[in-house]
């Protein structure tokens, strides 16, 4: 599960990069798929940090909800 | 090739490596997990875990525009599940006798919730998908 859920992820990485180098995302779009390859990075780092470690409950806290940056 | 596509190029690299490692190895399991399930499930939230905070802060700093937030609140919402179901599964079985087998209902209830988390990510993959295009 967890295979399928990462490659899901470079997958949402791969199509933001494919996307913006086709130049069909302009402004928010493009936004949005910058930051997405962001976030695959740092998901794919967080999985390659505790590979083989044991398992730490505390390296999984629970989330609070985000709201939007002023404007 | 400008810097852009050097950058582009290096992240596919990266994906293209990561993707032949995670096919040709079989998920380790972590040394004091209790079943594969709770393994995989680990790497799941933490990989989710990183994913979200990646996605909030760029929402607090205004990379991510507005309509991004409720997208990355679902995934927040759906992550919760997954980990108060993960956690339900991990100490029941930690509590069971050794060589029991794992509680049907925590093992259906963690699965379901993975699958929710995986519907979430798939959503952020639809946002890119609507978001921006040229006409």
């Amino acid at each position: 599960m967890s295979v399928a859920f990462i490659i899901l992820i470079m997958q949402l990485a791969s199509q933001a990069l494919a996307e913006v180098e086709k130049g069909n995302v302009v402004g928010e779009g493009a936004e949005i798929a910058e930051a997405l390859i962001a976030v695959y990075q740092k998901a794919a780092a967080a999985y390659q940090a505790i590979k083989g470690q044991p398992i730490d409950e505390a390296l999984v806290p629970l989330q609070t909800p985000v709201t939007p940056a002023p404007k | 090739m400008t810097k852009r596509r050097q950058h582009i190029f290096l992240i596919e690299s990266c994906v293209a490596v990561l993707l032949i490692v995670l096919y040709a190895c079989a998920p380790a399991i972590h040394p004091n997990a209790v079943s594969q399930l709770d393994s995989t499930t680990y790497d799941a939230l933490i990989t989710a875990n990183a994913a979200i905070n990646q996605a909030k802060a760029d929402v607090a700093a205004g990379t991510l525009p507005a309509s991004a937030t409720q997208v990355v609140n679902d995934t927040v919402a759906a992550y919760n599940t997954a980990r108060g179901a993960w956690l339900t599964y991990r100490h029941t079985v930690e509590s069971l006798a050794p060589g029991a087998a794992a509680p049907a209902a925590e093992t259906a209830a963690l699965e379901a919730a993975l699958s929710s988390l995986t519907t979430a990510i798939t959503n952020l993959q639809n946002l890119i998908k609507k978001g921006g295009k040229k006409p």
